[in-house]
């Protein structure tokens, strides 16, 4: 009884700790991206990279996003203290396309999902 | 005796936890362009060139003739202090105190029909979008004799 008593106590102001990552959509392939450029037909796009994440028309022409989300928490939980940190990157693909939707006219990439990182409050998590 | 003794304390500090608690929090959402936006771009310059600098938009959209392409970043932090203090079996008051820095920055640029910057702003993304949502719409040439 008493041992169990003692467990229950210890159990219950033992700080915790936890780390989650999130992700949203697929991850987008580099080599795929590096394959877009100027003339690259809307097909094609498709072909590479799949269907896109939104489509935004732009008067008489349009654009593709392809997005993909990456966040690392970190928490720590003690007795009356909770401390967390999130971090929230994502990888983007920016395809335009001219008159028509036809052809791609201009691409712009980032690739930062990779780059989350996990830290207490405290922590700079800045490049 | 002792049992009770040990009973009570745990109780107690039961009773401690539930009436403090303490949450640090904070949130890294994207970051801040690497290039200085102000030295790299230049009205006239073109999408590509910018596409190149600032990699790409979070955002992008029309705006009459044009388009807009947005970039955001925040830090944000959250402090909240509670204490619960229990008056009866049936009830309790209790006093919380939350402090929240969350502004979120960003940069926003405007092309032209022909894909060339024509205005560039960075500040705070409350304002930017403020400042982009009031200005007026062009009138399409057919309706401005209408007007």
């Amino acid at each position: 009884m008493k041992c169990s008593l003692a467990m229950v106590s210890l159990l219950a102001i033992l700080p915790g700790c936890f780390t989650t990552r999130t992700t949203v959509n697929q991850q987008l392939s580099t080599e795929a991206a590096a394959q877009i450029a100027t003339g690259t037909t809307a097909a094609e796009v498709v072909e590479l990279l799949g269907a896109p994440t939104d489509i935004v028309q732009l008067g008489h022409r349009s654009a593709y996003l392809y997005e993909f989300q990456q966040t690392k928490t970190m928490g720590f939980l003690a007795v009356v203290v909770g401390l967390m940190n999130s971090d929230t990157r994502s990888d983007r693909i920016w395809v335009f396309l001219g008159p028509g939707g036809t052809e791609v006219t201009h691409v712009g990439s980032s690739f930062d999902a990779d780059k989350v990182q996990t830290g207490m409050p405290w922590s700079d998590l800045n490049d | 005796m002792v049992g009770s003794k040990r009973l009570a304390l745990l109780a107690l500090s039961l009773l401690f936890t539930s009436c403090v608690s303490v949450v640090w929090e904070r949130e890294h959402w994207h970051r801040p362009p690497r290039v200085d936006p102000v030295s790299a771009l230049q009205e006239g310059d073109d999408l590509a060139s910018c596409l190149e600098v600032l990699g790409a938009p979070l955002k992008a959209w029309q705006v009459t003739e044009g388009y807009a392409l947005s970039w955001a970043w925040y830090d944000a932090h959250e402090l909240s202090c509670k204490l619960q203090i229990p008056l009866s079996q049936n009830g309790s008051t209790s006093f919380k105190y939350t402090s929240i820095g969350r502004e979120t920055e960003g940069l926003l640029l405007l092309f032209d029909a022909e894909d060339k910057l024509i205005l560039f702003k960075e500040g705070f993304l409350q304002d930017l979008m403020g400042e982009e949502k009031g200005r007026p719409s062009a009138l399409l040439p057919s309706r401005k004799g209408e007007a």
